[in-house]
């Protein structure tokens, strides 16, 4: 019956793990989240590793684009992309 | 992903670029976290299998 249990656990907190670790979630779920993780090895090992992914994109800076151009390829791309979802729409 | 974790912005700017609802964000963000999560650690094992075993 422990064993069920676990499981139900583990994918809930599975699917608000973002959510947990951004901070976004309100603080009942959040105290939920780190009891669950605390009492469940794999679930505290997976946690680590999906922060540590998360860390790793928010230190990578893309280094080819100037800042400048950047912001004007950005708007270009911007646009690009709207005119496909409207592309795609229609 | 690109856009929350690598260019910084937030949930709510993310949607309006990406015409979505926050929800629908915060959906596909952590897919796409999980997925990153899951070639990152394949590519661990591949390229450490020696530190793995340890």
């Amino acid at each position: 019956m422990a064993a069920h249990q676990h499981d139900e656990n583990c994918k809930k907190m599975f699917a608000l793990l973002s959510e947990y670790l951004d901070m976004e979630l309100p603080a009942e779920a959040c105290k939920e989240m780190d009891s669950h993780i605390t009492g469940c090895e794999p679930c505290a090992t997976f946690t680590e590793s999906l922060r540590k992914t998360i860390e790793l994109c928010r230190e990578y800076q893309p280094k080819e684009l100037p800042g400048p151009i950047s912001r004007d390829a950005r708007q270009k791309l911007f646009e690009a992309y709207q005119k496909m979802l409207a592309d795609r729409r229609s | 992903m690109l856009l929350r974790d690598v260019e910084d912005l937030s949930t709510e700017e993310t949607a309006q670029i990406l015409g979505l609802n926050t929800d629908a964000v915060k959906t596909r963000l952590h897919r796409a976290r999980l997925l990153a999560r899951k070639k990152r650690d394949t590519y661990l094992r591949a390229s450490r299998p020696a530190l793995e075993k340890n």
